[in-house]
């Protein structure tokens, strides 16, 4: 067994204190669950104040805009938003992974990737993604949520792809690749043992890095007031609104300018736990590569 | 030659790219939107958006214009040339601070390499990386904030009026390009290290300093300056973010507004600022790039050997 290293260690604990946060975290005492909208909150001697409140003893760093205790919001989005990040990952990587091999393969879809690649590169990313959620087909649609989550994993396909045909033209050049495809390895088998197994290691770290640049991305639309969850509802004068039902950490960011100026602990704590997420990903990343090389 | 086929292969991707973004942007002027029984129903006009694509794209290949922004009447031409020369007086300047304190910063890493290797210094450097940029800003206002409350001095952090008002947004975007480029350059070194004539020089007595930058640097260098691009894409792609929560009156500001106002013309404009300033630096760097990769020893002897390949294979 080989040993962990201190930098996989710190990044484990952190993955696991994010863990507690989002699975146990709604449970612990200080958590609030009933998060009702509120437009004024009552203080001890019965004078009505308007939210968003500094951090006081009854909320430890303060109330978001609509009067609930940040702390808890941030909490009970906590699950929500590892689980939005992971899910974009994973379906990078499932798409990203097959295109890589077929790139390793043949030049053409090589070059469609580079294309692929710079078109994105060109101009911000979270702009792209932006500028496609306000496409009717995306706006209106009823699985809005999947499409968006689908449509951030494909913009960033191009560069994760490349970075897997590296990956892929390595192994290529081994001799037992060879010796699999005369002795007449099914084509998926191949694929699989002959070319998945052996960059595994590799992979791992390229997942665990990408995690934590979602998150990058989800905080970029955030700030440009895009959620990738909300729902469309019509209000008492007959128009249409767009409005969130939901807890995830991005949501937060909204408006951030006019907060940074009123009430600056709602985007400090925000972009905090974001941080921290981020941070976490990329030591564990670090710590993972360290851990693989030194057994290789 | 090779010069005149990247210049050919910038070409195609600026005009396939601005295609696209014409094509993403125009969309909603498609969309018709009715309501029957109390509900929202929409459908979506092909006929209209072929037609706006084409109509924008005829403007812009012939008339050379975007015309005039809807609301207000000014050229977008105009509009897009006043803030986007702000947004250039942030750009430039972070980038080549990035550039020299990032290479600096590799080799410093490098030639103190004990003293930088621990554990300590590895998650430092990890946790810089990891800070996103508007984590930065937003404690640094935080902390300036509570410096202008207890009073000593005054300082207004927002706008873009006066000349330190663009240092906050600076150092907020150069943090991270900093320690990726310096991260880039230190393991450049360290891979180089071990090649035999590293350790001929060595073994004759060369002073570690002039191996260092006149052998290893050398041959690095077209490793490390193709790296630049990604270091401009890296300062222009939070640049928005960045004026968004500095208040900077610049372009990244300004296309956010045009974005939530669906004011398509603007959009487009300040979409191929970003696209233009892409383009530009692209072409610079691969211009620097070819200068410098031509007194390369490394690349030079590579050439040299295929060269002689060719010879013996055509005999």
């Amino acid at each position: 067994m080989n040993k962990l290293n201190p930098i996989l260690l710190i990044g484990i604990a952190f993955l696991i204190v994010l863990l507690f946060l989002s699975f146990i975290g709604p449970y612990l005492p200080f958590v609030q669950d009933n998060l009702d909208k509120k437009h004024f909150i009552k203080d001890s001697n019965n004078n009505l104040l308007v939210p968003p409140l500094p951090p006081s003893d009854k909320f430890i760093i303060g109330t978001d805009k609509e009067g609930r205790d940040l702390l808890s919001v941030l909490i009970l989005g906590a699950k929500e938003t590892l689980g939005f990040i992971l899910f974009i990952s994973i379906i990078r990587y499932l798409i990203s992974i097959p295109l890589g091999f077929l790139a390793s393969r043949d030049k053409y879809i090589y070059n469609i990737l580079i294309l692929w690649n710079r078109l994105f590169t060109y101009v911000p990313t979270f702009i792209v993604v932006l500028l496609i959620s306000f496409i009717p087909f995306v706006l209106y649609s009823s699985s809005r949520l999947l499409l968006m989550i689908i449509l951030i994993a494909f913009i960033e396909v191009g560069n994760a792809a490349l970075i897997k045909k590296e990956l892929f033209a390595q192994v290529r050049k081994k001799e037992y690749v060879t010796s699999g495809i005369v002795i007449g390895t099914r084509p998926i088998k191949l694929f699989l043992k002959y070319f998945l197994f052996p960059v595994r290691k590799q992979i791992i770290v390229h997942f665990t890095f990408d995690i934590g640049r979602n998150m990058l991305l989800l905080a970029q639309l955030g700030f440009a007031d895009i959620f990738i969850t909300h729902v469309i509802k019509q209000n008492e004068t007959g128009s249409w609104v767009w409005f969130n039902n939901s807890n995830n950490w991005p949501i937060l960011l909204s408006d951030s300018l006019l907060f940074i100026k009123t009430a600056i602990w709602i985007p400090l704590w925000t972009a905090l736990f974001m941080s921290f997420t981020i941070f976490t990903f990329n030591l564990l990343g670090e710590g993972l590569k360290e851990y693989f090389t030194k057994k290789a | 030659m090779k010069l005149l086929q990247n210049l050919i292969r910038n070409i195609v991707i600026f005009s396939s790219v601005a295609i696209l973004l014409i094509v993403l942007v125009l969309t909603p002027t498609g969309l018709e939107v009715y309501i029957v029984d109390y509900k929202m129903e929409w459908s979506f006009n092909w006929k209209v958006y072929f037609n706006n694509i084409k109509s924008t794209i005829y403007q812009l290949i012939f008339e050379r214009t975007l015309g005039g922004d809807p609301n207000t009447g000014i050229l977008v031409l105009d509009h897009v040339k006043r803030y986007s020369l702000r947004s250039l007086k942030i750009i430039i300047p972070t980038f080549i601070i990035c550039l020299i304190i990032g290479m600096l910063k590799g080799l410093i890493n490098y030639y103190f390499e004990k003293r930088f290797l621990t554990i300590g210094n590895r998650i430092l450097n990890i946790f810089f990386i990891s800070i996103p940029d508007f984590f930065i800003l937003i404690v640094l206002q935080y902390l300036i904030f509570s410096i202008t409350n207890s009073g000593l001095i005054k300082i207004d952090l927002y706008g873009h009026e006066n000349w330190y008002n663009v240092i906050l947004p600076m150092i907020a975007l150069s943090i991270y390009p900093i320690f990726y480029l310096s991260k880039i350059v230190y393991t450049c070194i360290k891979d180089e290290e071990d090649n035999h004539y590293v350790r001929t020089a060595a073994a004759k007595g060369t002073r570690r300093l002039w191996i260092v930058h006149r052998h290893i640097l050398m041959n690095c260098l077209f490793i490390i300056t193709s790296n630049f691009q990604k270091v401009f894409i890296i300062i222009l792609s939070s640049l928005p973010i960045i004026e968004l929560l500095s208040a900077y009156n610049g372009a990244g500001y300004q296309l956010m507004i045009a974005l939530k106002d669906n004011n398509m013309k603007l959009t487009i404009g300040y979409l191929f600022f970003f696209l233009i300033t892409m383009t530009i630096s692209s072409c610079f760097i691969q211009l620097i790039n070819h200068l410098i990769n031509s007194r390369s020893l490394k690349l030079n002897l590579l050439m040299f050997k295929s060269f002689k390949l060719d010879r013996t294979f055509k005999r």
